[in-house]
């Protein structure tokens, strides 16, 4: 009974009145534009106007037939799965070193759990000052243990600027991995581990056979997790590169903030946007597939 | 399999001693733990001591090769020109305007939104919460570009309420999601006592559920704020002028103009940035506890 | 104070009836006890005389007024949760005061009314605490405190005592029954519990399956079951029935007796009874085994208190017999009673 919904005279109103706030903004916030920016996108908008003649899927076909969707679509690639996967191993790791007793586990905790809290334009602000080809200490110290011999230009060059933002990006993002399996770790029964130490397992083979499974579920939701936020992330790498040097870090969502706000072409940074969106939205639809199966076995 | 061999133990000796410690084992995987406890600290903490660190160097020290690791000369001159000779200040106290209306906003629709959503299960309400759920999914630079439309339609570009709304907006979704999981976990025969007692059901929200919420209003509260206080895309986009900018987009302009803005008062700036955002999270983390406990004892 | 009348009720939920077609009335002062199984519609019922959920079909009267579309405040109804309901983030103090404070009732009789529910139930040291700092029979207490304060014409409890041991069960019980003669109002108690529904009840209501199926005193529901249901829901160990062509033989098991404790002359169903098993109660022994001969063979229990000598052993076959007269009959077919319940009550003498 306890679950039982009762419905009394009022409820309806209360429930309707209560809601609306919510239903309005997020019609007019997300709907709306969502609705908004394929009109947009099937129109030619002219330098610095907000909206044009119609034109269809012009500016589709344009987008496909430009090299510089296909580079940034690349680049999105290389920036998403590089990230997820160094971030994915390394939480994995920390996570189960957290979850082992040791004393100042808590200082460690925080500490490894901090960048996770640290604004973003903070993270940018003191990479890059580690960063620099000069001053940073990042060279100083690999040329000071022999690792090279002369200072990399970490985001001046086209070789380097990638590499570098996924190296602040998985610093920024790991923690959250941690979070997530964290949790689950934690909520693994004793009693299987203490079952399988009788049946005589290692500590290798108690790790493969019951932490390992126990995790799976919530590792690879996460993993999915991670890639649709890496994948519109924005600011990072605008702050970092701001898409460069040359094109080299420009992903999706750097482009169509370029097409739209430096370019001033909103119809065609719509496009794109749409596209991103696209892609994007099949990553949404196997996380809802998979968070419902998960749901249904439990 | 520590089969003891000894078969000499007198019978009525001194129990004997075991310490675990003994076990070579047992010694070379502690001492694995704490070297990788400490590497991971290490590579993962540097950035952010060396952030706190040069931030109280002279200008002189930030800009030698080979650094130097501790300050030779401790100085605050960074912190005082920063209020001196910048905005800062400025950018702070719109950072604190948006991000606090914006949470209050997310808080007080959210929070009230939700517990229909928990309670009551009439036409639409489930699918409802699955909307706002796709809402959160989609991608910021997606609906940035309708919104710069409106914002320039409406007449709110260069203007701090286009901020708070779309921040508000924006994490709503999550308000709505997360409260709803929150409010569900609240027995309902907690008001439905409430209701016999006397209370109407608004009252019965007020006065028993919204109380015992507290705990989980306040986990959305930091969320927004945090978002609010983080969120650089629509600022970027819907704000430009000096007097309009909050703390993200106004250091943001300062990177790569050496000449004017150093990298002591960057790095001062990027402390005192994070500084909110921490204690905000260390002041709430204890209140997050005891509301767990306080959780725990429900419907007993 | 008041009567309760409850006007050919229904309930449905969508896809099955939870009660149907209830027609009752509650006296005024009266303990009356709602008896079933898990699932048979009490605890609905209950909510909806508390105005928790709408009735489907009918109403309900109390005090004389119709209540059926009141708002669970507009009732003047207390009432105890199976989980008490105590609100977590208040004090027992607070807890208790929670009703008044709502009617803006003000602050020094409040007080003073706090004040006297907790010492009514025994807790006036425990009011600084915050519920989960109390054990069960503290929140029962509170509990309860919480529905006095406000001077209720009726009560409402919702199976109270069963998130307690078994010790406290029964002192708990005892003691609500006390406080509820003292305070005189008009209770509804719902329980699966029969020992608890014979033990508190003024007269017992036995559901199933959303249908009343008998309404009486604790004394006529056992003595006389209005059908098989009720016959083998009330009574631990349960009546034994025997099935007899068109019509069923029911019997307790504690007055179907060794032939030879029965004193010659009486009118008696005589049985040879095969024994199984003996088990050893202290109190008494149940003895299950099979009737035969001139009843068709079934397993029956006996309870034999320890007064009455009895020696015979597992595989034996003795002489049992029960006083014609405690002989319950039942259409085999429908399970109803055949003799009429209102018939009087009169016990065995030697029992």
């Amino acid at each position: 009974m306890s679950d039982a919904r009762t419905v009394q005279p009022g409820d309806r109103t209360l429930a309707y009145l209560t809601l609306v706030p919510s239903a309005a903004l997020l019609i007019l916030l997300s709907a709306v534009p969502t609705v908004t920016v394929f009109a947009t996108a099937m129109q030619d908008v002219g330098l610095g106007a907000l909206s044009g003649p119609w034109v269809g899927f012009e500016n589709f076909i344009w987008a496909l037939n430009n090299g510089a969707f296909w580079t940034a679509l690349w680049n999105t690639f290389v920036w998403v799965f590089g990230s997820v996967a160094v971030e994915m191993v390394l939480g994995l790791g920390i996570a189960l070193l957290l979850h082992q007793s040791f004393a100042m586990r808590g200082i460690a905790r925080a500490i490894l759990l901090a960048p996770y809290l640290v604004p973003t334009i903070v993270a940018v602000l003191v990479w890059r000052y580690m960063f620099h080809d000069i001053v940073g200490i990042l060279n100083f110290f690999l040329m000071d243990i022999g690792v090279i011999d002369r200072p990399l230009q970490w985001l001046s060059s086209t070789s380097w600027a990638m590499v570098s933002v996924i190296i602040v990006g998985v610093w920024k993002f790991f923690p959250f991995v941690v979070l997530a399996l964290l949790g689950i770790l934690q909520s693994i029964p004793q009693e299987q581990y203490e079952a399988a130490k009788i049946d005589g397992a290692s500590a290798f083979q108690q790790f493969w056979r019951i932490t390992l499974p126990y995790v799976m579920p919530v590792f690879i939701l996460t993993a999915l997790l991670r890639t649709i936020w890496t994948f519109h992330k924005f600011e990072i790498i605008y702050l970092l590169t701001g898409g460069g040097p040359l094109d080299a870090t420009t992903t999706l969502p750097i482009l169509v903030y370029q097409k739209g706000f430096v370019d001033f072409e909103l119809g065609r940074a719509a496009a794109i946007a749409i596209l991103t969106f696209v892609i994007l939205a099949a990553l949404i639809a196997v996380y809802f597939l998979l968070m419902r199966r998960a749901e249904s076995k439990q | 399999m520590t089969v003891t061999t000894d078969t000499h133990i007198p019978a009525r000796a001194e129990p004997r001693r075991h310490r675990q410690i003994d076990d070579v084992h047992y010694l070379a995987n502690r001492v694995m733990i704490y070297l990788l406890a400490l590497t991971a600290v290490t590579v993962v903490g540097f950035p952010l001591f060396w952030m706190v660190i040069s931030s109280f160097k002279p200008g002189s020290e930030l800009y030698v090769s080979p650094p130097t690791f501790l300050p030779n000369e401790w100085t605050l001159n960074n912190y005082r020109d920063l209020f001196v000779q910048t905005n800062f200040p400025v950018y702070f106290m719109n950072s604190l305007f948006v991000a606090g209306t914006s949470t209050a906003l997310s808080l007080v629709i959210g929070g009230i939104g939700a517990y229909s959503l928990s309670r009551f299960n009439f036409f639409g309400i489930g699918s409802f919460a699955r909307v706002a759920l796709i809402c959160y999914m989609l991608p910021e630079v997606l609906i940035v570009l309708p919104l710069y439309i409106y914002v320039i339609q409406l007449g709110l570009a260069d203007t701090l309420i286009a901020l708070i709304i779309a921040n508000t907006a924006f994490t709503l979704p999550l308000a709505l999601w997360f409260m709803r999981s929150y409010y569900n976990a609240i027995p309902m025969s907690l008001e439905e006592s409430a209701m016999v007692d006397g209370c109407t059901r608004l009252g019965a929200m007020l006065r028993v559920t919204v109380p015992l919420a507290v705990p989980g209003l306040v986990s959305v509260g930091v969320f927004s704020f945090n978002h609010a206080w983080n969120e650089f895309l629509f600022a970027l986009v819907f704000t430009s002028s000096e007097s309009k900018k909050v703390l993200p987009l106004g250091l943001a302009t300062w990177i790569g103009q050496d000449n004017i803005y150093s990298w002591g008062m960057l790095l001062a700036g990027a402390v005192l940035i994070t500084l909110p955002v921490m204690a905000f999270y260390l002041l709430v983390q204890k209140k997050l506890v005891v509301g767990l406990s306080e959780g725990g004892a429900k419907g007993e | 104070m008041a009567q309760v009348e409850i006007r050919r009720i229904s309930k449905t939920f969508v896809g099955h009836t939870a009660v149907s077609d209830i027609d009752l009335v509650v006296n005024d002062g009266e303990f009356l006890v709602l008896l079933g199984p898990s699932g048979c519609g009490k605890s609905t019922l209950l909510r909806m005389i508390a105005g928790l959920e709408l009735p489907t079909l009918g109403d309900i009267v109390i005090g004389g007024k119709v209540a059926t579309r009141l708002q669970p405040k507009d009732r003047n109804v207390a009432m105890v949760f199976q989980n008490y309901a105590l609100y977590p983030h208040l004090t027992i103090y607070d807890n208790i005061a929670f009703p008044l404070r709502v009617q803006r009732v003000e602050k020094s009789k409040i007080d003073q009314k706090v004040r006297w529910a907790a010492n009514l139930v025994g807790i006036e040291s425990l009011l600084k605490r915050k519920p989960r700092q109390t054990s069960g029979g503290e929140r029962q207490r509170t509990a309860l405190a919480r529905s006095l304060v406000r001077d209720p014409q009726l009560f409402l409890l919702d199976e109270p005592l069963s998130n307690l041991d078994a010790k406290l069960r029964h002192s708990s019980r005892e003691e609500l029954r006390r406080f509820q003669d003292r305070v005189g109002v008009t209770s509804i108690y719902v329980t699966h519990d029969q020992v608890e529904a014979m033990g508190l009840g003024d007269r017992i209501v036995v559901m199933k399956a959303g249908k009343v199926r008998q309404v009486g005193t604790p004394k006529e529901i056992y003595g006389y079951p209005a059908d098989t249901f009720v016959a083998t829901f009330i009574g631990s160990p349960p009546m034994n029935l025997v099935e007899t062509g068109p019509v069923t033989v029911g019997f307790r098991p504690e007055l179907f007796l060794p032939r030879a404790s029965f004193e010659p002359g009486a009118e008696l169903m005589e049985a040879p009874l095969r024994i199984r098993r003996i088990e050893y109660l202290g109190g008494d022994r149940l003895i299950y085994g099979t009737v035969s001969s001139s009843l068709p063979e079934t397993e029956v229990i006996s309870r034999i208190p320890s007064s009455i000598p009895f020696d015979g052993a597992e595989g034996e076959e003795v002489a049992f017999a029960v006083l014609t007269e405690e002989v319950r009959r039942f259409d085999s077919e429908t399970g109803l009673a055949i003799t009429a319940p209102n018939t009087l009550v009169r016990r065995a003498g030697h029992v």
